[in-house]
């Protein structure tokens, strides 16, 4: 402790510069001021020497400051931070490794890292250093590790080389805990596996085609169904399933390309057989919305189509013996119907007989008679040739039909009962009517059994001024037919009844005719119901939707 | 005879007007012709000697009611009712309600003219009660198993209904049947189905 310690930075200044001007102003060539010159020079070096010494402290302080800055900002970094010696010994570690470890730094320095590896990992361990100690390159591991709480960690382990200052090679580690990572990633590949655990299991075929036709993935389903020639291995779609097969798909892979999803019934050649698919194609786009590959689900319907057409027979053959039925019952309509021009062509050539006898009959009326007879011919033999389409047995077909003309058709048959009866026909049809895929018998017998439930509520009812209205109309998707009556209208009840098999309010009825019905306008994929309406009569609706006809379960004819 | 009869045909086929007037013109008789029950009540011009031809069935004012509506209108032209083939039921109505004869359709064409001719020529009344005369006389001749046929017959019943209805086979049915068209003078079922509905009608 000199004199001058108790002084501040300015009072030694001071001091200093006091000595300092004191040693110039004395008097040099005094011998007796020889001892006091040097005892003032020794001043001089003493404050001099007390500065110096405060701007070391001064700097010491501030390097002890960096130091403890460095030391937290080591301690507390977010990934633990060690030091190893070549023997995997810990030299030197960070707060966030201890807590990794499960320790306090002074119980973890100079412990083989190893003890908190397992024996596997401790090996992995050894060998990665060795391997950071012999090429000096910077590498990284992936470790278990169980801290001495007993937590397990998985860590990464990134190693770089270092040497002492005595020459010690030294090993400086990152420790990374990546167990939330981990997890995540073992959780995905759960679900992946999972999925492809129920993908394979699925009956429908899954695969996933890139741009090239390229075959990402396919489930085993698909790989059963294509395994044909051993081609189980063959990526490739085309190859895969054959050039035949693959132009009947490629339409819908193209579109599907182009983003869109597609849904489609293709039928392919699977060993050999037909087989009916029901294909579902899913583009996969990227988030540019481009596509990069897409799904394609098939779902094998040759069983259901089996079905359809063996019901489509089936009911095919039920609306064949309704038919019949109804004819039967129309007997003596049909009858008086051909009598008409039968009588009038006999009136016709008896006239025409003895007409000439008296010799009355000139040339003209000669071409007029026969004229009318063949006109007359003509009408008998277009009922006679309609009841006998109407009576055969046949497979469904459909056609492109404007049901205005069916209404007109069914009119014509029906004529006979209504002018018996003074029962009123009223025709409202949509012209021109937009065209629909129907067969053609099956609804004219549906459009003459509701009219002629409509004509016999009236008859039953002896409804005043009996009025049958029928009507068309169409929009964009559907055609409806309405049969409106003014009869007595049936009861809430009986509305829905009346499409159930063996329902008939009438004592000779069978009551299959509307069932039937109901099913035959169901094949087309429409729709029969009955409301009452505003005259409190009943109102049959039939509707028939303006599909394409590859939706329909009836198979198309164009005739 | 100088003037012409004339037949009145009310008919909604126009096929059946326009045959039936050239068939009248054949057999010298002048035809006036209605589409409809209605258009007859309006447009009917009575004149002597005349009858009318008219279909049981049309739109609007059936056959049945014209009919029924004639007396009350003064019009005592005598009525042919024109029936479909084996519709019995029709005919026994119209002749009910007063029609003087009926027809089937397809027409046996001698029947029709002769009826016709019959019809314009004799009086009603006094036809009436003459034919009755006979047919009863005539029915009078039919055994009881005869009568039996004769009564389904007419009633538009088919062989084998009558007999399992007797409990007969349908060959004896058709004998009894031919053996009543003999007794009876008749060769068609209509004609038995006229004598049945003339004795009916005129026995109360």
């Amino acid at each position: 402790m000199s004199e001058f310690s108790g002084y501040n930075h300015e009072e030694l200044n001071e001091k200093l510069n006091e000595f300092l001007s004191n040693l110039n102003d004395t008097d040099r060539s005094a011998l007796d001021d020889k001892e006091r010159l040097l005892l003032e020079s020794l001043h001089v070096h003493q404050i001099e020497l007390e500065m110096q010494n405060r701007e070391l402290k001064s700097s010491q302080a501030d390097l002890e400051k960096s130091r403890d800055k460095y030391a937290d900002l080591f301690d507390f970094a977010p990934i633990g931070y060690a030091s190893f010696n070549k023997n995997g010994v810990i030299e030197e570690l960070n707060l966030t490794a201890c807590k990794l470890l499960g320790s306090e730094r002074s119980i973890v320095l100079g412990k083989p890292f190893s003890v908190f590896l397992t024996l596997n990992d401790s090996m992995a361990f050894f060998k990665h250093l060795k391997e950071v100690t012999s090429s000096a390159t910077k590498s990284h591991i992936k470790l278990q590790l169980k801290s001495l709480a007993g937590i397990i960690y998985s860590i990464q382990i990134e190693s770089t080389l270092r040497t002492s200052d005595s020459g010690d090679k030294i090993i400086q580690s990152a420790i990374i805990d990546i167990s939330d990572h981990v997890a995540t990633e073992r959780a995905l590949l759960e679900n992946k596996n999972q999925l492809h655990l129920i993908i394979n299991a699925l009956p429908v075929l899954v695969t996933q085609i890139d741009s090239d036709m390229q075959l990402i993935f396919t489930n085993k389903a698909y790989d059963k169904s294509f395994a044909e020639n051993k081609r189980q291995t063959e990526r490739h779609l085309i190859n895969r399933i054959g050039n035949k097969n693959f132009t009947r798909l490629e339409p819908y892979i193209e579109s599907a390309l182009d983003g869109h999803e597609v849904s489609c019934e293709v039928s392919l050649t699977v060993d050999n057989k037909k087989t009916s698919y029901h294909i579902n194609l899913l583009p996969n786009s990227d988030i540019h919305g481009v596509v990069k590959n897409l799904y394609m689900i098939m779902i094998d319907i040759s069983a259901y189509k089996q079905k359809e057409l063996a019901s489509m027979a089936h009911l095919a053959s039920l609306a064949h013996e309704a038919r019949i039925y109804l004819i039967g019952q129309m007997t003596t309509e049909i009858a008086h119907e051909i009598n008409q021009p039968l009588s009038a062509i006999a009136n016709y050539s008896t006239a025409g007989i003895g007409l000439q006898k008296s010799g009355k009959l000139d040339a003209e009326d000669v071409t007029e008679i026969f004229n009318d007879i063949d006109a007359q011919v003509h009408r008998a033999s277009d009922i006679i040739n309609h009841l006998k389409k109407f009576s055969k047995k046949r497979e469904l077909q459909l056609s492109k039909t404007n049901v205005n003309t069916l209404v007109k058709e069914v009119l014509k048959f029906l004529v006979v009962e209504k002018p018996r009866h003074g029962i009123e026909i009223q025709k409202i049809l949509d012209e021109p009517i937009s065209l629909t895929y129907v067969d053609t018998i099956l609804i004219e017998q549906v459009l003459l059994n509701v009219l002629r439930n409509a004509v016999e509520a009236l008859i039953e009812s002896r409804t005043k001024k009996p009025l049958i209205t029928i009507k068309t109309m169409s929009t964009e998707s559907e055609v409806l037919i309405l049969v409106a009556d003014n009869g007595p209208g049936l009861s809430y009840e009986l509305l829905d009844g009346v499409f159930e098999p063996f329902f008939s309010t009438k004592e000779s009825g069978v009551g299959l005719g509307l069932s039937i019905c109901k099913s035959i306008i169901e094949s087309h994929n429409g729709n029969l119901w009955a409301t009452r309406n505003a005259e409190m009569g009943t109102t049959f609706y039939i509707q028939l939707p303006i599909s394409n006809q590859a939706a329909l379960p009836i198979k198309v004819t164009n005739d | 005879m100088t003037k012409k009869a004339t037949v009145h045909i009310v008919d909604d086929d126009e096929a059946m007007r326009k045959s039936l007037k050239l068939l009248m013109k054949s057999i010298d008789l002048h035809a006036e012709t209605y589409h409809s029950a209605e258009d007859f009540l309006e447009n009917f011009q009575a004149s002597t000697p005349s009858c009318v031809l008219m279909d049981v069935r049309m739109p609007g004012m059936q056959g049945l009611d014209l009919l029924a509506l004639l007396p009350t209108k003064n019009i005592t032209v005598p009525v042919v009712i024109m029936t479909g083939h084996g519709d019995i039921p029709s005919a026994v109505k119209a002749m009910k309600a007063g029609a003087i004869d009926f027809v089937e359709k397809p027409f046996n064409q001698e029947a029709l003219t002769n009826t016709i001719k019959k019809c314009i020529q004799t009086s009603t009344a006094r036809r009436k009660s003459d034919t009755q005369q006979i047919y009863s006389e005539k029915l009078a001749l039919l055994s009881r198993r005869e009568n039996e046929v004769f009564d389904r017959l007419v009633k538009g019943k088919i062989n084998k209904v009558i007999a399992a209805d007797l409990n007969i086979s349908v060959r004896t049915v058709e004998a009894h049947r031919a053996n009543i068209m003999a007794k009876l003078g008749v060769n068609s079922l209509s004609d038995l189905v006229r004598i049945s509905i003339y004795s009916q009608i005129y026995k109360t």
